[in-house]
């Protein structure tokens, strides 16, 4: 439990996983907003990448046990930036240690370790929120307030489409990705491609399209169709998916998420919400180069930060958590939604892998599924649940 | 505009085909303005089974304007036939130039089932008509352009297809009227079997009642493995930036071709990073009547006849059925 929490002072942080996501942006956010934040910890499993990160952005202590980080009473709050089959096992644990939570998204690997999640943190009457850092993206919000100012009408259908390059994360050298439980710190294949710990695009970046899109309609989905395919003979999830979603206030949702294009394509988003008196679109056709520019930190290429508008989305995600706790107030991303994005993300993975339309009231299927299966296998590898929750008993 | 006005005391025109044009929707009155420029052909009048319509756009065109468009078909010295209107205008117009054994340019989509496409068949067949119904993507210049690029080598693995056509205007079923050129162009150019489709429909925007759907979904699975996602809208709302938009976009893994139909442009990814977009085209409509020539001057069989077309019903047939029973449909070889 932490001994103070930092109503008036700077709220002290620790960040747990130091990869892709924690050194490219939450690092650099925290670094930025240091007049309200004290990064104190940060914890990986491996060893020297915490330590880098803990040198590099100036925090006093580095771990390779999360345990180690969320026993400090100096800490306030977490900034869990760990691959999505840890989030559940990871915020109990925070919750636990009465520390608020900022989690990555997905929030999680299923709906019920989702739930779990809500439940801890209510219960431990500390904040959670999830990083849909696009909703804190200034051209994702003048489209919310487009649709709030009636500019549009009401919203009938919502277009979301997604194109990556192949090589955007894997041609980082020294790419963090390339982690994974099993590989003993070598490199057999990213965590996100393999069975055990992803389900690859619906939950890399399909989840931050049935975010925008429920944000955007207003409404929740009904039911969704899904097709999703592997493209790269090597991966083990599909690196494409294409939904049809239907909502309960008549709209439709439609998304197509492709990762494996060329690697000079350039991150490609389109966005487009048909009201019934107008539309707004957003199209990133410009974005010709995959240039990387490094000045405060960040290891994303240019393109992604103009595209997603990562440092501006990172800082204001964190300053609005921050201020929520300062406030004693909620957080401005009701976790809720996260939730329901990813109950409509895994409804689509689930319509892909069955093929029929799948319906939201039909409930999670039962989590015994191979990746849940393997999950288990690893967090109970020594027999022992440290949290209690693990992914057992979904 | 005076000089490509149909003059029949100019002397090449003597020596070029006569042609009418019979249903004045937008379609009908742009291959109105390429026939009144092609080098072969004569256009000698308009007409509309909507003469008010008819006579407006005759007098825009300033072209004769034939009030009864039964005389049209009938008239024994034109050569040629264009028939475009509105789906149902455009079946009645088809069939009854097809029993009179006409050569005729027939707009796509002729019709809207395969039983009404198979009636349109046998009434030609009977008549001694030639029906042409070329599909408009196939020389659009942004859509040709693609299907090309498709087979050049260098795309490399195809990832992924993205169409979508949608338009402002308040036409019939759009999974007919805009689904089956696009579906044909989609197929031709990918040269492989769709063999599943998944549809969504729904009316989004329609004020006309609860008539038949203007939005749809559809989630097509080819034998590679590929799958294509397509969505087809009409009744877009007036403050649509454009009256229609076709955009169709081949992911492939080693370049990706998007073709605009909007700004008749394509743009073409490579994976070295660079960006090339190529120039337009010559006019789709002018292409269309070049193709349209042999069948009206050496009374040869057209290439796209409405045979060619019947392939596609089954699979507009099977999205129909998915969007009414929800589930995905499978397409069996026949
Ligand atoms: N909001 C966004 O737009 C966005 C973008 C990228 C990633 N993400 C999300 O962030 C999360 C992390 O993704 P990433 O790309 O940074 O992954 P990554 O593989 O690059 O980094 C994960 C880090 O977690 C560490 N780790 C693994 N197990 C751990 C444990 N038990 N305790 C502490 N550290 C541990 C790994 O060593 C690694 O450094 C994912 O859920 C991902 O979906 C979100």
């Amino acid at each position: 439990m932490s001994d103070r929490v930092g109503s008036g002072s700077r709220l002290r942080v620790g960040v747990i996983g130091a990869g892709t996501i924690a050194v490219g942006a939450h690092l650099p956010a925290i670094l930025r907003l240091r007049d309200s934040l004290e990064l104190v910890a940060v914890a990986d499993v491996r060893a020297e990448a915490a330590k880098e990160a803990a040198e590099r952005f100036g925090a006093a202590h580095a771990y390779t046990d999360t345990r180690e980080l969320l026993d400090r009473s100096d800490i306030d709050a977490v900034v869990i930036c760990t691959p999505e089959f840890l989030h559940a096992e990871q915020t109990l644990a925070a919750a636990a240690a009465g520390k608020h939570v900022l989690c990555e998204k997905p929030m999680a690997a299923t709906v019920a370790e989702a739930d779990a999640m809500l439940d801890a943190c209510q219960r431990a009457g500390v904040r959670l929120m999830i990083g849909h850092s696009r909703r804190f993206t200034p051209r994702y919000q003048r489209i919310r307030e487009a649709i709030d100012r009636g500019d549009i009408g009401e919203v009938r259908l919502v277009r979301e489409n997604e194109r990556r390059p192949i090589a955007m994360y894997t041609a980082q050298a020294g790419w963090a990705g390339y982690w994974a439980p099993d590989a003993g710190g070598g490199n057999a294949r990213p965590w996100l491609e393999q069975a055990a710990y992803s389900q690859g695009a619906a939950l890399t970046n399909a989840v931050h399209e049935m975010d925008l899109i429920r944000w955007f309609v207003g409404a929740e989905a009904v039911s969704v169709y899904a097709e999703s395919r592997i493209t790269d003979p090597n991966a083990e999830v599909p690196d494409f998916i294409t939904a049809s979603i239907r909502f309960a206030n008549g709209a439709l949702g439609a998304t197509e998420v492709v990762n494996r294009l060329p690697p000079g394509y350039p991150v490609y988003h389109l966005t487009e919400v048909f009201g019934r008196d107008g539309l707004v679109r957003a199209l990133d056709p410009a974005m010709a180069t995959l240039a990387v520019t490094d000045p405060t930190g960040t290891t994303f290429p240019a393109n992604w930060g103009t595209l997603l508008q990562v440092p501006i989305a990172y800082e204001s995600q964190l300053r609005g958590f921050a201020d929520a706790i300062a406030a004693d107030g909620p957080v401005p991303l009701d976790p809720v939604h996260a939730r329901q994005a990813l109950a409509l993300s895994l409804a689509a993975v689930r319509s892909s892998r069955e093929g029929r339309v799948v319906r939201l009231d039909e409930g999670e299927e039962d989590a015994a599924t191979p990746a849940a299966a393997v999950r288990r296998g690893i967090t109970g590898s020594d027999g022992t649940d440290p949290d209690g929750v693990g992914t057992e008993g979904q | 505009m005076n000089a490509s006005r149909p003059n029949p005391n100019n002397e090449e025109s003597h020596s070029s085909l006569s042609l009418a044009v019979v249903g004045l929707d937008g379609t009908g009155e742009a291959f109105a303005r390429a026939g009144m420029l092609h080098p072969a052909f004569r256009l000698v009048t308009v007409a509309d089974p909507r003469p008010e319509r008819g006579a407006a756009v005759a007098n825009r065109l300033g072209v004769p304007f034939a009030p009864a468009y039964l005389d049209v078909l009938n008239d024994p010295t034109l050569d040629g036939l264009i028939v475009a209107g509105d789906m149902a205008d455009r079946a009645t117009i088809l069939a009854e130039a097809a029993v009179r054994g006409r050569a005729v340019l027939a707009t796509s989509p002729p019709a809207g089932t395969l039983t009404r496409l198979d009636d349109l068949i046998l009434t030609a067949s009977e008549g001694g008509a030639r029906v042409a119904c070329p599909n408009p993507w196939r020389v659009v210049p942004a859509t040709a352009l693609a299907a090309r690029q498709l087979r050049e080598p260098g795309i490399g693995q195809l990832l992924a297809v993205f169409a979508a056509h949608r338009t402002k205007q308040a036409m019939g079923d759009p999974l007919v009227e805009l689904g089956l050129p696009l579906l044909d162009y989609l197929v031709g150019a990918l040269r492989a079997e769709v063999v599943q489709v998944q549809a969504t429909a729904e009316t989004l925007f329609a004020t006309d009642g609860p008539g038949e759907p203007d939005t749809w979904l559809l989630l097509l699975r080819f034998r590679t493995g590929l799958i294509a996602t397509v969505e087809l809208g009409r009744s877009l709302p007036a403050a649509f930036p454009t009256d229609s938009e076709l955009r169709v976009e081949f992911a492939g893994s080693e370049r990706v071709v998007v073709a605009d139909a909007e700004n008749l442009g394509v743009t073409t990814y490579a994976g070295d990073g660079s960006v090339r977009r190529n120039a337009s085209g010559p006019d789709a409509h002018r292409a269309l009547l070049d193709g349209f020539l042999p069948a009206v001057r050496d009374a040869q069989a057209p290439e796209e006849s409405l045979v060619t077309l019947r392939w596609v019903m089954p699979l507009i047939e099977a999205a129909r059925r998915s969007a009414a029973e929800g589930t995905p449909v499978s397409l069996t070889r026949r």
